[in-house]
C-alpha cells in the first residue's frame, strides 16, 4: 500500500480496532488510541524524507473508484498540503494524550471518533479527485458533530447542530457546482471526470466562473470562517470538550483556507481576481472584528475563538495578496495557527478541567500556584501575538510585508490587527496570572503533572523551532506557492490585457510539469 | 395468444406470489393457529420468487399475453425490490404481531397479494394492467392497514386511505377512459406509435386526460397535492406496513409512472414538465417544513418519505431520451430509500411497546445510542443516509439525480434540492440527538429486537454503506447496480 493511503486509513483501522475492545477497558483504549496515533506520526515523518522539493503533486496515487463515473481514488500532496497533513497527525496524538483524564464518560466512542476524524481530515487534505475531496470533507463533519454533541458543555446540542447545518448549506451549494463544472466539462471532451486536474482545463465563461467560484467559495468561508459566516465557531468552540475544540481550531478551519488554495482559486482563477477586493476587505474586517469582539470576552475560550476569526482573516489576507511571501505566510500561518492556538486550548482545558470554569474574572494571580503553567502560557501567548523569535511572528510578518506589496491600506489595516492581538491577549494574561491570588479556590490548584506537561513540550519546540528556523518549512513549500502565485498572476496579466473573458489556462498544471511517483 | 415456456418463466413470480397467497388463505381458514408457520411459509416461498427473477433475468423479454405485459430488466429490478421489502415485513411482523395479538395468518397472505399486485404495476404495457396492479396492491394495504381494527386511528387510516384511494383511481380510469377515446388503445406501444402523430399531443382532451392519469400516480407516490393521507396512513398503519409502504408502495408506484410517462407519453414532455416541475418543488418543501415540526417518528418519516418523492420527481423531470442517466438515478434512488426506509421502520416496530397505533414520540428515542449501541448505530445510519450525507448510499441516490437535472439543464432545480436537504438535515439531526445526546427516560423502556429485526437492520446498514461507496469488485458495487439500472432504462428507450 502506497505511503498516502496507509497514513489516511491506518486511522480507520485502529478505529475499527477501538470498536472492538471492551468499553469497560479505558486505560487499554487511551493507550492505544495514543500508540496508534504516534506510530501514524512517526509514519508520516516518511512524507517529509521522501518529499522533493519542487512544484507539482508527489507521491501519487491513482486507482480506479468509480471508473464510468469518472470517479478516481487519487491522491497526492504538494508543498501546501505537505505540512497540513504533517498538523494533523501531529495534533491528533497530542490531542489524545491531553484528554486521558478529561473524558471519563464514553471513552471508547470518544476515541473512536477522534480517529475517524483524522481519517476524514487526512483524506480531505491529500484528495485529488473532486468526488473523493467531498466524500471526505463532509465525512469529517460526523465524528466532529457527535464530539460536540456528547462531550461538550450545557448548550452542546445547539452549538453542534448550528456547526454542522451551517457548514452543510455551503458544501451543497459546493456539490452542486462540482457537478456542474464537472458536466461542463463532460460537454467539452466527451469525458466525464472528477479529477481536478482535467476539471481545471475546462473552459467556462465569466459569468459561470463567476457563479462556480460564489459556491465554492461560501463553502470554505463558512469553514474557515471569513467574517459574516463566523457565528457557529463560537458556539462550536465554547461547547466542545477541549480536545473537540484543539481540533477544530487546529486542523477543520485550515480545511477552508486550504480550499481556497488548492480548489477556488486555481480552479476559477478569473472569478477569483474579480472577487479579490470583496474577500480582502471581509478578510480585514474579520481580522480587526475579531480582534477586537475578543477583548470584550469574560470567557477565555471565547476569546481564543474570536482570535481564531482574527487570525484566520490574516491567512485569508495572505491568501489573496498573490505574492510569494503573503501566500508563503499564509500558508504558514495556518500551521502556526494549528499550533498556538491548538496549544491555548489545551492550556484553557488544564484549568477548566481542575476548576470547571472559564471565566476570567473566576481566576487571577495564578503565576503564584502554577508557576510551570503560567510559563507555558506566557508563551504560548507571545507566540500568538506574533512576538520574534517566535512562529507567530514569522508568519505576520511575512503577510504583512506582502499585503503592504499588494496595497499599502491592506497593511495599514492588518498592522492594526497584529496591535490589537497584543493587547486582547496580554490583557487576558494580566487578569488571569498576574496579581494576588483573589479566589480562594485558586490558591489550592495543583500545578501540570508531567503528563500534561508531556503534552505541551512537542508543541512548544515546534513554536520554537518555526520561530526561530523556518527555512526547512519554507523551503518545502516554495516551489508550489511560486508557481501558484505565477499562474494567479499570469491570469491577472491576461485579464489586464483586455482578455475579458479568457477560460483556457494560460499556465498548464501544475500535474503536468512534473510528477515523481516516488512510493510506487 | 402465444403462451411459450419463455412466458411461463417470465411469469413465475406471478404464479408463485398468487399460488402462496391462495394456499395461505385456505391454510389460515384450516389452522388459525399455525400463523408463524404460515409467515415463514410465505418467507420461503417469496425467496423462490427471488430465484424465478434470476431466471426471467436471462429470457428474452417482449410484451407478453397479448401485450398486457412485459417482463423486462426493467420490471424484474423493482419486482426484486418489492419482494425482498416483503421478506423484510415478514421478518420483522413476525414479533411485532406476536407482541400486540394481531397475528393472524391471512395477513401474510394479503401481503403476498400485494406483492403480486406490485409484479403487475411494475410489469405493465397496458394503462388497463396498470389500473388491475394498482388496485390489486391497494385492496390488500387497506386491509393490512386497518388490521388493528379495534384501534380508532388504524380505522381512520384503512378508511382515509380507501377512499382517497379509490377517488384517485376513479381519476385514473377516467383519464384511461379519455386515452382510449383519443388513441382507439392503451396499449403503451399503440400510445406510442399514434404519438408519432402528434395532433393527439396538443389536444386539450389529451392534456386533461394526462393530468388526470398525474393525479393518479401523484397520489400513490405520495406526491403534494395529493399527499393529505400519508402521515395519518404511516401513523395508523402497523409499523411493518408502514415500511412495507414507503419502501414497495412508492418503488412500484414509481416504477409504473416513470415506463408510462418516458415511453408513451415523453413525445409531449413540454406539456407535463411543467407540472411535475411545480409539483416536485411543492413536494420536496412542504414535506420538509412539515417534518421539522414533527415529534412523532412516524409522522416525521411520513413527511420525510413525501419529501423524498420530490427528490424523485427532480429525476422524473429530467428524463432524456439521450442518457439514461435520470431514469437510472430514479431507480437507484428508489432502490436505497427502500433500504433506508425498511431499516428504520424496523427499528420503530422494535421499539414500540404500547398496544395503539399512536407510535413513537421523539422521547422514545432518547438515548437509545447510549443504551444500545449498535440499535443506534443502525439508526444513525439511516438518518445520516435519508439526510444525503456521504459515504452512504443516501448521498450516492442523490447526487445522482441531482447530476442528472444539471445534465438537462436544470440546475437551478437541483439548487433546489440541495436546499432543501440542508432544511431536512435538522430533523433527522434531532433523531440522533435525541438517541446520543439526551438521557434515556427514567424508566428503561424494553427493546424488542428479535432476530428477524436484527437481520433486515444488519442487511439494511450494509447495503446503505455499502451502496454509498462500494466499488466493483467481486461483491456488487454502485457500479454494478448503476449497471443493470442504465441496461434496463435502455431496453425501455429502445421499445420505443
Amino acid at each position: 500500500m502506497d505511503i498516502l493511503s496507509q497514513i489516511t486509513f491506518l486511522p480507520l483501522a485502529a478505529a475499527i480496532l477501538v470498536a472492538l475492545m471492551p468499553s469497560k477497558a479505558h486505560a487499554a483504549i487511551r493507550w492505544f488510541s495514543f500508540l496508534a496515533t504516534a506510530l501514524i506520526f512517526v509514519i508520516s515523518l516518511r512524507l517529509v524524507g521522501a518529499f522533493h522539493t519542487m512544484p507539482g503533486m508527489q507521491m501519487q496515487v491513482m486507482k480506479p473508484w468509480l471508473p464510468s463515473l469518472g470517479i478516481s481514488y487519487h491522491m497526492g500532496i504538494d508543498g501546501i498540503s505537505l505540512f497540513l497533513v504533517m498538523l494533523v497527525t501531529f495534533l491528533t496524538p497530542i490531542t489524545v494524550l491531553s484528554c486521558f483524564s478529561s473524558i471519563h464518560e464514553r471513552v471508547k466512542e470518544f476515541f473512536f471518533c477522534m480517529l475517524l476524524l483524522e481519517t476524514a481530515m487526512i483524506g480531505a487534505f491529500v484528495a485529488l479527485d473532486l468526488f473523493l475531496f467531498y466524500v471526505f470533507w463532509e465525512a469529517m463533519l460526523i465524528p466532529m458533530y457527535f464530539m460536540i454533541g456528547m462531550w461538550g458543555g450545557e448548550r452542546r446540542v445547539y452549538a453542534t447542530v448550528k456547526f454542522f447545518i451551517y457548514t452543510m448549506i455551503g458544501s451543497l451549494l459546493m456539490l452542486v457546482a462540482i457537478l456542474y463544472v464537472v458536466h461542463v466539462h463532460r460537454v467539452q471532451t466527451g469525458t466525464m471526470s472528477f479529477d481536478l486536474a482535467m476539471v481545471m482545463e475546462t473552459v467556462l465563461s465569466g459569468q459561470q466562473q463567476w457563479l462556480l467560484f460564489l459556491a465554492f467559495a461560501l463553502a470554505f468561508a463558512i469553514k474557515v470562517p471569513m467574517f459574516p459566516f463566523h457565528t457557529w465557531l463560537p458556539d462550536a468552540h465554547v461547547e466542545a470538550p477541549t480536545p473537540g475544540s484543539v481540533i477544530l481550531a487546529g486542523v477543520l478551519l485550515k480545511m477552508g483556507t486550504y480550499g481556497f488554495i488548492r480548489f477556488a482559486m486555481p480552479m476559477f482563477p478569473e472569478a477569483a481576481l474579480r472577487a479579490l477586493p470583496l474577500i480582502a476587505t471581509i478578510a480585514i474586517i474579520g481580522i480587526i472584528y475579531g480582534a477586537l469582539v475578543a477583548m470584550v470576552q469574560q470567557d477565555v475560550k471565547k476569546l481564543v475563538a474570536y482570535s481564531s476569526v482574527s487570525h484566520l482573516g490574516f491567512v485569508m489576507l495572505g491568501l489573496f495578496a498573490l505574492n510569494t511571501q503573503a501566500v508563503e505566510g499564509a500558508i504558514l500561518g495556518m500551521i502556526n495557527h494549528g499550533i498556538s492556538t491548538g496549544a491555548l486550548f489545551l492550556l484553557v482545558g488544564v484549568v477548566y478541567e481542575r476548576r470547571h470554569t472559564r471565566l476570567i474574572s473566576e481566576y487571577g494571580g495564578l503565576t503564584k500556584v502554577m508557576p510551570v503553567y503560567a510559563t507555558i502560557f506566557m508563551i504560548v501567548t507571545l507566540s500568538s501575538i506574533g512576538l520574534p523569535p517566535l512562529n507567530g511572528f514569522v508568519h505576520e510578518f511575512l503577510i504583512l510585508v506582502g499585503a503592504f506589496q499588494a496595497h499599502v491600506w491592506w497593511g495599514v489595516f492588518a498592522a492594526s490587527g497584529v496591535v490589537l492581538g497584543a493587547i486582547y491577549m496580554l490583557w487576558m494574561f494580566q487578569r488571569v496570572f498576574f496579581g494576588e491570588v483573589t479566589n480562594e479556590k485558586n490558591s489550592k490548584l495543583k500545578d501540570l503533572t508531567p503528563r500534561e506537561v508531556f503534552v505541551f513540550i512537542p508543541l512548544l519546540v515546534m513554536i520554537f523551532w518555526m520561530g526561530a528556523y523556518s527555512k526547512p518549512f519554507v523551503q518545502r513549500m516554495e516551489p508550489s506557492v511560486v508557481q501558484f502565485v505565477e499562474q494567479m498572476n499570469d491570469m491577472r496579466q491576461a485579464m489586464n490585457n483586455g482578455h475579458e473573458h479568457i477560460g483556457n489556462r494560460t499556465v498548464s498544471m501544475p500535474d503536468d510539469v512534473k510528477t515523481a511517483r516516488v512510493d510506487e | 395468444m402465444m403462451f411459450t415456456p419463455d412466458t411461463a418463466v417470465q411469469l413465475m413470480p406471478l404464479f408463485l406470489l398468487t399460488a402462496g397467497a391462495l394456499v395461505l388463505l385456505a391454510w389460515s381458514a384450516a389452522a388459525p393457529r399455525m400463523a408463524r408457520a404460515q409467515g415463514a411459509f410465505a418467507a420461503l416461498l417469496q425467496v423462490g420468487v427471488l430465484v424465478s427473477i434470476v431466471r426471467a433475468w436471462a429470457s428474452p423479454a417482449g410484451p407478453i399475453l397479448g401485450g398486457m405485459l412485459i417482463v423486462d430488466h426493467y420490471a424484474l429490478f423493482f419486482t426484486a425490490l418489492c419482494v425482498l421489502a416483503s421478506i423484510a415485513t415478514i421478518l420483522v411482523s413476525d414479533g411485532y404481531l406476536r407482541r400486540f395479538n394481531l397475528m393472524r395468518g391471512e395477513y401474510y397472505a394479503l401481503l403476498l397479494l400485494s406483492t403480486a399486485g406490485m409484479f403487475v404495476v411494475v410489469t405493465a404495457y397496458d394503462l388497463m394492467s396498470v389500473f388491475l396492479g394498482i388496485e390489486l396492491m391497494s385492496l390488500s394495504l387497506y386491509v393490512m392497514i386497518g388490521f388493528r381494527r379495534r384501534d380508532f386511528l388504524a380505522n381512520e387510516a384503512a378508511m382515509k386511505y380507501f377512499l382517497l384511494g379509490a377517488f384517485a383511481i376513479a381519476f385514473f380510469l377516467y383519464g384511461m377512459s379519455l386515452i382510449y377515446g383519443l388513441c382507439g388503445t392503451l396499449n403503451f406501444k399503440g400510445l406510442l406509435v399514434s404519438a408519432i402523430d402528434h395532433e393527439y399531443f396538443r389536444s386539450a382532451p389529451f392534456l386533461f386526460a394526462i393530468a388526470l392519469l398525474l393525479v393518479g400516480f401523484v397520489f400513490k407516490i405520495s406526491a403534494v397535492p395529493f399527499h393529505m393521507w400519508v402521515p395519518d396512513v404511516y401513523q395508523g398503519a402497523p409499523s411493518p406496513v408502514t415500511g412495507f409502504m414507503a419502501g414497495a408502495v412508492k418503488a412500484a408506484s414509481f416504477a409504473a409512472f416513470l415506463r408510462v410517462f418516458y415511453m408513451c407519453f415523453f413525445a409531449a414532455r413540454s406539456q407535463w414538465v411543467g407540472i411535475v416541475i411545480v409539483l416536485c418543488i411543492l413536494t420536496m418543501t412542504l414535506g420538509n417544513i412539515v417534518a421539522l415540526v414533527q415529534r412523532n417518528l412516524k409522522r416525521m418519516l411520513a413527511y420525510s418519505s413525501i419529501a423524498h418523492a420530490g427528490y424523485i420527481m427532480i429525476g422524473v423531470a429530467a428524463l432524456s431520451l439521450d442518457n439514461t442517466h435520470a431514469a437510472s438515478g430514479i431507480m437507484y434512488y428508489l432502490l436505497v430509500y427502500a433500504f433506508m426506509t425498511t431499516g428504520a421502520f424496523a427499528l420503530i416496530c422494535a421499539l414500540e411497546n404500547r398496544g395503539d397505533s399512536r407510535g413513537l414520540e421523539l422521547e422514545d428515542v432518547a438515548g437509545l445510542g447510549l443504551r444500545r449501541p449498535l440499535l443506534g448505530f443502525a439508526m444513525a445510519v439511516f438518518m445520516f443516509a435519508m439526510a444525503g450525507i456521504p459515504p452512504t448510499a443516501g448521498f450516492f441516490g442523490k447526487y445522482y439525480v441531482f447530476n442528472a437535472a444539471i445534465e438537462r439543464g436544470l440546475t437551478w432545480l437541483a439548487v433546489v434540492g440541495v436546499l432543501n436537504s440542508a432544511l431536512s438535515l435538522y430533523y433527522y439531526l434531532r433523531v440522533v440527538v435525541y438517541m446520543y445526546f439526551r438521557q434515556p427516560r427514567a424508566e428503561a423502556t424494553p427493546v424488542f429486537d428479535d432476530w428477524g429485526v436484527r437481520a433486515v437492520l444488519i442487511v439494511s446498514v450494509l447495503v446503505v454503506i455499502w451502496l454509498g461507496l462500494g466499488p466493483s469488485g467481486r461483491v456488487p458495487g454502485i457500479e454494478t447496480v448503476l449497471s443493470w439500472t442504465s441496461s434496463s432504462v435502455e431496453r425501455i428507450v429502445s421499445l420505443r
